[in-house]
């Protein structure tokens, strides 16, 4: 390894854990007035603050919930658990939910996983190309369109994140009052979000299935833009 | 490959831009204001679709761009990776640029992006390879980058030459030209010691291609005052100086307002930019 590749692995160690510095790290800076470790820290410290500053902007409904100060601590346990692994940040996040499903203090708050996966999902099709999904042959299988993104939770997702955005009061949602299956979809250059029923749901579950049974289902699921035909 | 990095304004328009947030697209797009360019950063529309391209690509139609690279990481050991790069050349086919500039720094060790504009230690080993990644990235998207002068926080005992020498042996070495970041002379000089006048006045002005001006944050750690370069606020009245002098000497250069946090209203940026072209102005009209 070269001397410049192994002062940057160091200086990234440094930066994700947000840990003391190596001690060949700060040996390698000029004092210069302020010490070392707190010139380090500069870069420890923006790392931290503008990847959880970035990922706060795209889930204001959890936060909602939850209040800033928690998202902003469990987001800053998620950019040391996930660093980055591109410069595009608008890619930067997908994982975030499935951290949250998995750390201690949001097991007070079951439902804030799916909330951030809806909002994820609504982040990632606005910056994403609506795909035309044409007019297949009627024969061809049945799929969950390209322009779709599914959350299927315990919770009920959609009410939740209607409070969460002062679409109804917050005092009218039971989250014991079982799960919802919520669709968003990228359709004309626009997101939306569509509830499905019980039925559609269990539809979407099965969709390997070819069961005639559920054709008008189907039907309606072609017709909202959440199923497609095609390979 | 031609000296493409230099961008001469339309005739009687001053050279002056601002960074182009989304918060003032509609704004921009209902006042047209009379500005020579604007800037926006590449890594912001390496997105396959969304509103942000659609609103870029109306303004693109009746303005100049800049494109600004934050992530490249043209300092990192590994080099570039050249998805990244093969996105950035995306982004320039896209909208056409007639400014494409990069740092002297480094974001990206093992694969891991640092979200930060890091510094080299001013080595031969660090400016082989730096020329190295120039070279790649400028090869792959066929034309010249403006590479800019960071900020600094820290410096290496290692170093061997000064900053301005390691930028300038860069350009020498690759053909790009620099984007003189005035206010991260004033801010690395404040935080490291050294004179920004110095540093400017020995800058070969035929090399730039570009001028930023920013704002910055000043913190105190641990009874010592640090300059931050958090880009939230208007230009200092100490970096104005160094900017008329430099321009004095220099003669007239692009000049970019940029303002990427606490984004004020768009008036203000457009304030800031009417400035740099009063001070351009009254240098030209005292030198013609």
């Amino acid at each position: 390894m070269s001397e410049l590749a192994r002062l940057q692995a160091s200086m990234k160690a440094a930066m994700v854990s947000g840990a003391e510095p190596e001690a060949h790290l700060v040996a390698s800076v000029l004092p210069s007035g302020l010490a070392p470790a707190r010139r380090i820290q500069v870069h420890q410290n923006n790392y931290r603050q503008t990847l959880t500053s970035a990922l706060l902007a795209l889930f204001p409904v959890a936060q909602v919930f939850v209040g800033e100060q928690f998202m902003k601590g469990a987001l800053a346990r998620y950019v040391a658990d996930d660093p980055p692994s591109e410069a595009v940040l608008a890619h930067y996040g997908a994982a975030a939910a499935d951290f949250l499903q998995v750390f201690p203090p949001v097991a007070q708050v079951p439902y804030l996983p799916d909330i951030v996966r809806l909002e994820w999902y609504v982040h990632e099709l606005q910056v994403a190309v609506e795909v035309d999904t044409g007019d297949a042959a009627p024969h061809q299988r049945r799929r969950l369109s390209p322009n779709v993104r599914l959350v299927d939770s315990d919770f009920p997702v959609l009410n939740l994140w209607m409070a969460g955005t002062g679409q109804i009061a917050p005092e009218a949602v039971n989250v014991k009052s079982g799960g919802q299956c919520a669709a968003v979809l990228l359709s004309g250059g626009e997101v939306r979000l569509l509830a499905l029923d019980a039925a559609e749901r269990e539809f979407v579950r099965s969709l390997t299935s070819e069961n005639s049974a559920h054709e008008p289902v189907a039907a309606r699921l072609i017709e909202m833009g959440v199923l497609c035909r095609g390979a | 490959m031609p000296l493409d990095y230099i961008w001469q304004a339309p005739k009687k328009m001053t050279p002056v831009g601002v960074g182009l947030k989304t918060e003032h697209f509609d704004h921009v797009l209902r006042t047209m204001p009379p500005l020579a360019f604007f800037e926006v950063h590449a890594e912001n529309y390496m997105t396959a679709g969304g509103a942000h391209h659609r609103y870029l690509e109306t303004i693109a139609e009746s303005y100049a761009l800049s494109v600004h690279g934050v992530g490249m990481s043209l300092g990192s050991a590994e080099g570039v990776d050249m998805r990244h790069v093969e996105r950035f050349r995306e982004v320039i086919d896209l909208y056409k640029p007639v400014l494409v500039s990069e740092h002297l720094a480094w974001s990206v060790s093992g694969g891991t992006y640092l979200n930060d504009l890091l510094p080299l230690p001013l080595t031969e080993e660090s400016l082989r390879v730096v020329t190295d990644n120039v070279n790649r990235v400028q090869d792959f998207i066929g034309r010249r980058l403006l590479v800019e002068n960071p900020s600094s926080y820290l410096a290496f005992k290692s170093s061997e030459m000064p900053e301005l020498e390691f930028l300038t042996r860069l350009c020498e070495a690759t053909g790009a030209g620099m984007l003189l970041d005035i206010n991260n002379v004033y801010v690395s000089a404040r935080n490291m010691g050294g004179e920004a006048k110095d540093y400017l006045d020995h800058v070969p002005e035929a090399l730039v291609g570009e001028i930023h001006l920013a704002g910055h944050l000043r913190k105190d750690i641990d009874g010592v005052e640090l300059r931050i370069d958090d880009h939230g606020s208007r230009v200092a009245d100490e970096v104005w100086a160094l900017y008329r002098d430099f321009i004095r000497r220099a003669g007239p250069k692009p000049t970019l307002i940029e303002w990427d946090t606490d984004v004020p209203p768009f008036e203000t940026l457009a304030d800031e930019a009417g400035k740099a072209a009063d001070i351009m102005k009254a240098e030209y009209d005292a030198h013609v």
